[in-house]
């Protein structure tokens, strides 16, 4: 038995989930940043000017108390479009996740726990999806079909469904051979229960991370489309279209720029970090030696 | 060498381990003492929780992170506590030498074995040695620990079996012939002749290299059958010391005593199983008193509010115990005075409700059951035992219809598993007949689930009513009470695990229960509650067992009829006391003859010749 194990062994524990000693500062910040974003995706009144309000008298400031990041070559509030854009830097991204994993989950559970036709099926799709580069042909199909935001959120689910599926469909494997799965079988539960009462909630911190980690996938793909300007349509506050039209002018109002490159990638990082914290809490809670 | 000028090859002295819990810093050991004299084995006996592996890890320097220890430790004549770090590191290996539990782990799996052995050693100049010295040497080394095959210094671990495994780890820590050799639990994962093999090669070469021995085990028969000297941990210290004859004739610790009796002996069956109640407490909830106190059927309101001394005896027998010597007899290992139960202990009925013929599996060109015949009778215990790999579990998994059957027939209450096509309702019909308790109380129940739920699986089968009443009588049932329904697993111990996992076989009323090796990974005292259980059941229910187990004692216990299994072929078969008394198959007699019995011992006899 191993030492870790002695120490925690024969102590009835409180389920440690989200309670527990010490929440880490860089959750804590990242789980601040994620507040304050999530503030802007709901409030977008909080906006100190209206974001898409020209004023060409105003163009290439740099931040001042009236422009508190300055605005951009057609003079608008760069912060005010900051806060607008929220809403699809975020809400986009976390559809895109949850969506992608879902789909992942349902297959992996199915080819990792049925195999036979099923599983070869699944797996030989994911082989050919997994060859094709997705942000290529996201442009492509949205580019030549002008399908718009929709579409290409559906282009980026289906080409992130290759790593998540393989990774799942791994773990299901590993637990379909573990006794507790056995014992439903030698119960009579069926299938599909066994599906969705042991393995999903077995895989379940594997979900998480997954999940989290394609969040920061479909924010780097979702404005790297809004950069090229497929996507969102023009004129609308998308974080990774503001990138784009203001990198010209980024030496009068380095803001402009830099304000929204640094929300993406503090939104990716933040979930991240977040993720990776709840699928250890999540973990711990389920193991015992 | 200037180690080998002391007697003692290794001496510690006030031994603790401290960790952190919650902040607070917590006492997991304290004041351990141990001698081992070089030449001689010492045992450090203790159930999960005792702190002996902590000890062990202490002794080599080798703590978790977050732990530390005080004290002095010795090795010769050298204080390791004045050591720094780096001369540590240099001390293991070269003085102080350890061996793991695990066999399977323990060697890199992408090193050939030859190469592990000599992966320390240097030559004379203190360089590497060359690739033919290297390879030599290894084959000297191995031949040293019984493996007298060169071509094994060539192979890779997992071509090798367990007990070779554990020979080529034993090897590669002994290969700078250090002064002692820490083994925790070395043979805990291998079958018992293989045990028997690995524990007389290591008695032989502490005495043939002149190497103390510390050997960490639960197993007080191993302890018996090696060792010199005997040190019984409980909550993180010691609670008795002394001669392997005096701790087992004469225990003077009710703890110890209580580990003799729960013991099951190979020998005949008992009415009950002798238990200790309560559980062995967590480091930082061990009662101010005597730590044994609250299990304790002989504590008093003292031993309650002092902590007792280590206190000496004559003939160097130690003890932590105020009524140490008020119940020297009450203490005596009381096996002879109580009578042996009938080995059938229940009359079968002739209706047979799981029949198999020519039962065949193979995977491939392995045959891992070759043409089983068994029958389980109606109320009656049949036990199947072997050792790995002889096809005892996929004998198992056929009657429960986890595996199919290469070929034969499985009939489970009149319905064969083997044919091709089984409606729904034969289904129902074996679910109903036959369910089956895993081994690994770690991984049978599911991480991420309530116990509740893992009940309610069963019950929602049968189609029961009150399914929150029902679960709570089922937790009953095992011995547990209604609110475990709502906890998490990793809140059981591996004792409670297996009771729920019994009860959730029982959740469709069945027939028979099949139990694979379901008290292997618990600790002794556990093992008696969960085996009166399933006699209590038995009774109670009348309930058919088939009981898999490598564990002769144990089978002796609980089953009625037993089968002898090797290598996929049933090579003997009878009534439990017939066959483990008069073992007539050489392969059951080798079984028999395997399990660990104490040295002969010279002193029992000597003493009842004398006057005292």
């Amino acid at each position: 038995m191993s030492p870790a194990g002695i120490v925690l062994a024969r102590r009835p524990r409180a389920r440690r989930f989200l309670a527990g000693p010490g929440v880490p500062p860089g959750v804590a910040a990242a789980a601040l940043f994620l507040g304050l974003v999530a503030v802007w995706v709901v409030a977008p009144g909080l906006a100190p000017h209206d974001p898409a309000l020209i004023r060409p008298g105003d163009a290439y400031q740099g931040p001042s108390s009236a422009h508190l990041l300055g605005t951009d070559p057609l003079g608008r509030d760069v912060l005010s479009r900051l806060i607008d854009g929220a809403r699809t830097a975020v809400l986009a991204p976390l559809t895109l996740a949850a969506g992608t994993i879902a789909v992942s989950t349902t297959l992996a559970v199915l080819a990792g726990y049925l195999r036979g036709w099923v599983d070869a099926v699944i797996s030989r799709v994911v082989d050919v999806l997994y060859s094709i580069p997705a942000l290529m042909v996201a442009i492509v199909i949205v580019g030549v079909t002008g399908g718009g935001f929709g579409l290409s959120i559906i282009v980026l689910l289906v080409f992130g469904l290759p790593a998540n599926v393989r990774v799942l469909r791994a773990a299901v494997m590993e637990r379909a051979a573990l006794p507790y799965v056995e014992a439903a079988r030698t119960l009579g539960v069926s299938t599909p229960r066994i599906m969705l009462t042991q393995l999903v909630p077995a895989i379940g911190p594997l979900v998480i991370t997954s999940f989290f980690l394609q969040i920061t996938f479909a924010i780097v793909d979702l404005s790297s489309l809004s950069f090229l300007g497929l996507g969102v349509p023009p004129g609308a506050s998308d974080w990774g279209r503001m990138m784009a039209e203001n990198r010209a002018t980024m030496s009068a109002n380095f803001f402009s720029t830099a304000a929204p490159g640094l929300c993406l990638a503090a939104v990716a990082v933040s979930a991240n970090v977040l993720g990776d914290w709840l699928y250890t809490r999540y973990e711990q809670a389920g193991r015992s030696r | 060498m200037t180690s080998r000028i002391s007697p003692t090859a290794l001496v510690a002295t006030g031994l603790s381990v401290r960790g952190v819990r919650g902040g607070a810093p917590v006492g997991l050991t304290s004041d351990v003492d141990i001698e081992v004299p070089a030449g001689e084995a010492v045992a450090i006996v203790g159930e999960s929780g005792s702190g002996k592996s902590l000890t062990a890890r202490a002794l080599l320097s080798l703590l978790p992170r977050g732990l530390a220890s005080s004290g002095t430790i010795r090795i010769g004549d050298r204080d390791v506590s004045l050591l720094d770090d780096a001369e540590r590191r240099r001390l293991r290996g070269s003085e102080l030498a350890f061996v793991m539990q695990d066999p399977f782990t323990m060697l890199n799996p992408l090193e050939r074995c030859g190469s592990q052995v000599t992966a320390a050693l240097r030559g004379p100049d203190g360089r590497r040695l060359r690739k033919a010295a290297a390879r030599d040497e290894a084959v000297r080394r191995l031949a040293e620990v019984g493996i007298a095959d060169p071509a094994v210094a060539d192979r890779y671990p997992f071509e090798l079996s367990g007990g070779m495994r554990q020979r080529v780890a034993i090897a590669a820590a002994i290969a700078e012939n250090p002064a002692v050799l820490i083994a925790d639990e070395p043979t805990t994962a291998l079958d018992v002749t293989t045990q028997k093999e690995i524990l007389d090669l290591l008695e032989r070469l502490s005495r043939s290299h002149r190497m103390g021995l510390v050997l960490i085990t639960h197993d007080l028969r191993v302890a018996f059958s090696v060792c010199t000297r005997i040190y019984v941990m409980y909550a993180g210290e010691i609670v008795e010391a002394g001669r392997p004859v005096d701790v087992r004739n004469r225990p003077r610790h009710p703890y110890t005593a209580g580990l003799l009796r729960t013991e099951p002996p190979l020998d005949r069956r008992v009415h009950r199983l002798a238990r200790i109640p309560g559980a062995v407490p967590a480091p930082g909830a061990r009662p101010a008193g005597c730590r044994f106190a609250p299990r304790c059927g002989w504590a008093e309101a003292d031993c309650h509010d002092h902590h007792p001394a280590l206190t000496v005896l004559p003939l160097d027998h130690q003890v932590r115990c105020r009524r140490a010597d008020e119940l020297t007899e009450q203490l005596r290992p009381s096996r002879t005075d109580e009578p042996p139960e009938p080995a059938v202990a229940c009359a079968a009925s002739d209706r047979a409700l799981i029949r198999t013929r020519a039962l065949r599996r193979t995977y491939g060109p392995r045959v891992a059951v070759a043409g089983a015949d068994i029958e389980v009778h109606a109320g009656e215990s049949v036990g199947l035992v072997g050792e790995s790999g002889s096809g005892k579990t996929t004998l198992a998994r056929m009657l429960v219809g986890l595996t199919r059957p290469s070929s034969g027939s499985v009939e489970v209450g009149g319905v064969d598993l083997a044919s091709r096509h089984l409606s729904s309702a034969d289904w129902a019909v074996v679910r109903s007949t036959a369910q089956m308790a895993f081994q690994d109380p770690y991984s049978t129940l599911n991480p991420h689930r309530t116990i509740g739920a893992a009940l309610r699986d069963g019950l929602r089968l049968v189609g029961a009513e009150d399914i929150h009443r029902r679960t709570d009588e089922l937790l009953e049932r095992v011995g547990l009470s209604g609110d475990h329904a709502r906890r998490m697993p990793a809140q059981l111990s591996g004792g409670e695990r297996q009771r729920v996992a019994i009860a959730r076989a029982l959740a469709r009323s069945p027939r028979v229960l099949v139990c694979d090796e379901i008290v292997s990974a618990l600790d002794v005292s556990v093992q008696a509650h969960i085996l009166n259980l399933l006699r209590d059941l038995q009774v109670r229910l009348g309930l058919s067992l088939v009981f898999i187990t490598h564990d002769l004692a144990v089978a002796r216990q609980v089953t009625d009829r037993i089968y002898v299994l090797k290598d996929g072929e049933i090579v003997e078969q009878g009534a439990t006391g017939d066959v483990l008394d008069h073992p007539r198959h050489p392969y059951t007699q080798r079984l028999v003859a395997s399990v660990p019995s104490p040295r002969p011992d010279p002193g029992t006899e000597l003493e009842r010749g004398k006057p005292a």
